[in-house]
């Protein structure tokens, strides 16, 4: 049975459907933003619900109102701000697997800006935590590099 | 239909395999590709990115692979060794760039205070130079040393991807040896360098052979006579000699400068005390020029008068060169004149290119008459930018000025007129009533009037100025208040663009 052609305008909606079995629904200019879901589509077609098995429903309607915004050309530095403000670290840090899961770029390079406008003076332990770093150093190698590298550790604030 | 369900079952089990594997790791961070953890180094400040290699042994290295280094922050922090720390970083990403194709796209270094010898100094050059970068700007702002002339031997034989070099290497010679060669080098600015003899200059230019950009402020040159800046492909010229530029030279007065750059746009000449530059092969199509040359005042007129002279001939000199060019303003005394010295202006070419033209000056003496002969060489000029001043040269030439033909530019080209210093004086307004009278095409008439307590227009007689005025011409004339701490620099920027 032959597909009806998709005249991709702008009012065509995609379903998603997240890991967690939630379906949410995008425009499908929207969807061309975020690649991996793009590769879907024409893979599998438009009609059909896109699943996306990495992507949970916390997350999902975030991203989804980011490229709304993004496609009427409205982001602004404001709205990039307010965006992340009630965030906390970890919920970037779910948004931004997120973003790289789907190959959504606009989003990744703003998300990874703001993590590392986060991770500005850290402390080296909160660091390790935040990217999942276990440290393989020898405590004479880990000591040696602390010395060597004491400039950098200076001004940390507290981890929260 | 049956066939795309089945598709969507293969991914979508493909998908879960993968996935099984992230989501047992909890979604690390760390565990992404190499690259994307050095594409989120790159949102990091240097120093935290060179923080993260204490991470774990796979972060260790990762910060070599940036493309950008800026590390100027090793002397913003409480450093106790900060240029000892910055050599330590630079050997490390020495070593490890060895092994891998990453083009550093540019690198940053300003040391404000000097704690390294020599040696040190010359490794750390000669390293950021060995290493593959586009654009390298390295900068000592240490003023205690400038004359301290440590030397530099640099045993090192050229960067064939540098495009952009910035040095300024207050008190330290760069020994300019054999030849170096900078094949892809395009953009050069060069500050307190030192330039030990006439040969090494020429074979520094002739081992960058590109260039296009040349900045080269407050150098050194020792045992010169005459500088010669002979580059086929440059474009952009800015070149800037204060009073110690020239203190080992053995003939202050013989020395001058040699211009060889026919494709040459933009010129910015800055000299105080003044300099001859003779421009050879004059450029055909240039787009601007910037000339200031400052005056000094020795303390009898003799002397003084014999300076004016020198510097009147050496501004000639040099703008008989400059004759293609469209933009171009006069700053400092550069067109400065007095009673002891004849003007010039007759051995001027004419500049038949020139529509934007700008007197710089915070004081006005030069005369009507040489200010007329001038723009008589000027057929095309469109705006005009010149003080009116309080000058001692006022009353001179109430006679010889009026003989002087109206110069065409004013009749037939002339759209935007700027009068700056204006101050109310029976000159002053004579002198504007002679552009109403004349400039038939003037679109933009715009008048700023003087700070000095010597004007003599106050609100009242200024309204009744300005009937006056426009009743006169057609034009749009407008009357400004110049804010007494304005620079005209500033003034002329801006008119370029009204």
């Amino acid at each position: 049975m032959a597909q009806e052609a998709s005249s991709s305008t702008s009012s065509k909606t995609i379903s998603l459907k997240t890991g967690d079995g939630e379906i949410f629904e995008i425009e499908a200019s929207a969807a061309k933003q975020m690649k991996t879901v793009q590769r879907l589509i024409d893979d599998l077609g438009d009609d059909i619900t896109i699943p996306l098995h990495n992507v949970f429903s916390k997350e999902l309607p975030k991203i989804i109102e980011y490229y709304k915004k993004d496609i009427t050309g409205e982001i602004t530095k404001d709205f990039e701000a307010e965006f992340v403000k009630d965030l906390n670290d970890d919920e970037v840090k779910v948004l931004f697997l997120a973003a790289n899961y789907l190959d959504a770029n606009k989003l990744f390079e703003f998300l990874s800006q703001n993590i590392a406008d986060r991770l500005e003076s850290k402390s080296v332990e909160y660091v390790r935590k935040y990217f999942g770093v276990e440290n393989d150093f020898t405590p004479e190698e880990e000591s040696k590099l602390r010395e060597e590298r004491a400039w950098s550790f200076r001004g940390i604030k507290e981890d929260e | 239909m049956f066939e795309k369900k089945k598709k969507i079952e293969e991914i979508s089990s493909s998908m879960v395999s993968n996935n099984a594997s992230i989501k047992r790791h909890k979604h690390m961070i760390s565990d992404l590709p190499n690259n994307v953890l050095v594409h989120i180094l790159s949102f990091l400040s240097t120093k935290d990115a060179i923080k993260t290699s204490i991470l774990s042994t796979k972060w260790r290295y990762l910060w070599t692979y940036l493309s950008v280094f800026d590390f100027r922050f090793f002397y913003y922090q409480k450093n106790r060794n900060p240029s000892h720390s910055l050599l330590d970083v630079v050997a490390t990403l020495l070593e490890k760039s060895k092994d891998h194709l990453i083009e550093i796209k540019r690198i940053t270094v300003r040391i404000p205070q000097v704690t390294l010898n020599a040696d040190k100094v010359t490794f750390l050059v000669t390293s950021l130079l060995s290493l593959k970068v586009q654009d390298l700007e390295f900068s000592i702002e240490d003023l205690r040393y400038l004359n301290a002339r440590r030397e530099l031997p640099l045993g090192f034989s050229g960067s064939y991807l540098l495009s952009k070099l910035t040095l300024n290497l207050t008190g330290y010679t760069l020994n300019i040896s054999n030849a170096i060669q900078f094949p892809s080098l395009k953009t050069l600015n060069l500050k307190y360098a030192t330039f030990p003899n006439e040969e090494s200059v020429e074979e520094f230019f002739s081992g960058c052979p590109r260039l296009e950009e040349l900045t080269l402020i407050n150098c050194y040159w020792l045992h010169i006579q005459k500088l010669t800046i002979a580059i086929s492909t440059l474009r952009k010229l800015t070149i800037h000699f204060n009073h110690y530029c020239l203190q080992h030279c053995d003939d202050f007065d013989k020395f001058s400068v040699k211009i060889d750059a026919v494709n040459l746009l933009s010129l910015t000449c800055t000299s105080d005390p003044t300099i001859q530059f003779v421009i050879v092969n004059p450029p055909t199509s240039m787009l601007d020029a910037y000339i200031a040359f400052s005056l000094h005042f020795p303390w009898d007129d003799r002397t003084h008068a014999l300076y004016e002279e020198y510097l009147s001939r050496c501004a000639v000199v040099l703008l008989s060169g400059l004759a293609s060019v469209k933009y171009l303003t006069l700053s400092n005394d550069t067109f400065q004149e007095s009673p002891y010295v004849n003007d010039r202006f007759h051995l001027l070419p004419k500049f038949h290119n020139l529509t934007h033209l700008c007197l710089d000056s915070d004081i006005c003496s030069f005369s009507r008459t040489s200010f007329t002969k001038f723009l008589l060489k000027c057929p095309k000029l469109e705006v005009l930018v010149f003080p009116l001043g309080s000058g001692i040269l006022r009353q001179d030439d109430n006679h010889g000025w009026k003989s002087i033909p109206v110069p065409r530019c004013i009749k037939s080209s002339l759209k935007k007129l700027h009068i700056t210093d204006f101050c109310g004086y029976s000159w002053d307004i004579q002198f504007v009533e002679f552009f109403l009278e004349n400039a038939t095409v003037l679109e933009k008439f715009q008048i700023s009037l003087s700070c000095s307590p010597l004007s003599k227009y106050n609100w009242k007689n200024l309204a009744d100025l300005k009937n006056q005025f426009v009743g006169m011409g057609s034009c749009d004339i407008k009357f400004r208040l110049a804010k007494s701490a304005i620079k005209m620099q500033n003034f002329c920027k801006k008119c370029y663009g009204f």
